[in-house]
């Protein structure tokens, strides 16, 4: 168990990061906004957060322009589905060794 | 009030008038205290001072960045504690989850939009136009995604954000079954009312096979966002068709028109008070670009 709490991915194990993944899990591809709105989350919060897990290959950032205002979409990537699932399985590790 | 300057020495300091006797006791008393019996100089007391505000100087710089590091550190410590209360109040993961994906389809522009389209086919099977329907229908395969999304652009996108619904995660078997499920209850049905060859059977119960093929739209729409409404909706759908039916006496297909009415009245109904609702609690914010 102690090698489950040591490997545990702490870009996903983040409150705010895993708010962002899941929310992008539920949805196909979502703008900053949206993001914004379902995470609760600061601006400067949520663009630090993104970045993060732009960098580590976990979202997919795409800049597009509607009626000439431009539009920024985030999509969660196979690598980051990947992470949740991992992440997921091995908090219930944890909880049912706790148990 | 007026001071006289007192010369000691090397210092010279500003007293309030005493008399003498006064300054005398004073003295005595060791209340003043006269540094001119001090060795330094002017210079090594310039060198102290100067060492002094550098020390001072020092100090003071040390405080300030020890001040910045705990305000950073509460900062990010407040930070942490307010993203930890947000996934608090949502609870779980899975419910945030079901919040996001629910998301889309909060405004009721859907039900509108599904409601205008019910309207257009009564309105056109009860003035006997029922040839116009093909057109209708090929209108909304190729221009209802474009004018959902206009409007979706203009009222919901600036408020909320934008986000594409995914597909459910279901098989589409569940989906294909269903219909395969339903289109045997009709074909039961009608075979057993008036036999599969009777044209007035077919009409008869035309209502409840299009109460059923448009449940499919409402189902999907659940199993995407996992709204209860469209639940609600698709279980109506179904309900209202086959009532229709039932009272239908299978003469003409102007019940499926009646079933049309009943569809877009609760729609409109339903989307009116969403949208109403989503306006109240989403005032316009301006365009929003990732900082």
């Amino acid at each position: 168990m102690i090698e489950d709490l040591s490997d545990i991915d702490r870009v996903v194990h983040e409150p705010g990061r895993l708010l962002i993944l899941a929310v992008l899990r539920a949805v196909e591809r979502a703008d900053f906004l949206f993001l914004l709105e379902q995470t609760g989350l600061t601006k400067g919060n949520l663009s630090s957060h993104m970045r993060k897990l732009e960098a580590v290959g976990y979202v997919d950032v795409e800049k597009t322009y509607v009626d000439r205002i431009p539009r920024t979409l985030y999509r969660l990537t196979d690598r980051g589905a990947a992470a949740i699932a991992e992440y997921r399985a091995q908090m219930e590790r944890m909880l049912a060794s706790l148990s | 009030m007026p001071s006289n300057p007192w010369s000691f020495g090397c210092v010279r300091v500003a007293v309030r008038p005493l008399g003498p006797s006064a300054l005398g006791s004073a003295v005595k008393s060791g209340r003043l205290v006269c540094s001119a019996d001090r060795p330094e100089t002017k210079k090594a007391t310039a060198q102290k001072a100067t060492a002094q505000k550098a020390t001072a100087q020092k100090a003071t710089a040390q405080k300030a960045t020890a001040q910045k590091a705990t305000a950073q550190k509460a900062t990010a410590q407040k930070a942490t504690a307010q993203e930890e209360v947000i996934v608090a109040r949502h609870n779980t993961v899975d419910r945030i989850e079901r919040g996001a994906a629910a998301a889309p389809y909060q405004d009721g522009i859907l039900e509108l939009f599904a409601a205008a389209l019910f309207l257009g086919v009564a309105l056109l099977w009860q003035g006997d136009r029922g040839a116009f329907i093909p057109f209708l229908a090929l209108g909304v395969v190729f221009g209802a995604g474009g004018a959902v999304a206009w409007v979706k652009n203009k009222i919901t996108y600036p408020r909320v954000g934008y986000a594409e619904p995914r597909a459910p995660g279901e098989s589409p078997w569940g989906g294909v079954a269903f219909l395969a499920v339903g289109l045997g209850v009709v074909v039961a049905v009608i075979a057993g009312t008036g036999g599969l060859t009777s044209a007035d059977s077919w009409r008869r119960w035309a209502p409840f096979l299009a109460g059923l093929l448009s449940s499919g739209g409402f189902w999907y729409a659940a199993a995407s966002s996992g709204l209860w409404r469209y639940r609600v909706l698709a279980t109506y759908s179904i309900a209202l068709g086959f009532i229709v039916s039932l009272v239908s006496d299978g003469s003409s297909y102007r019940p499926v028109a009646t079933y049309a009415i009943g569809m877009a009245a609760v729609l409109a109904g339903v989307g009116i008070f969403t949208l109403v609702r989503f306006l109240r609690r989403h005032p316009r914010a301006g365009p929003m670009v990732a900082p």
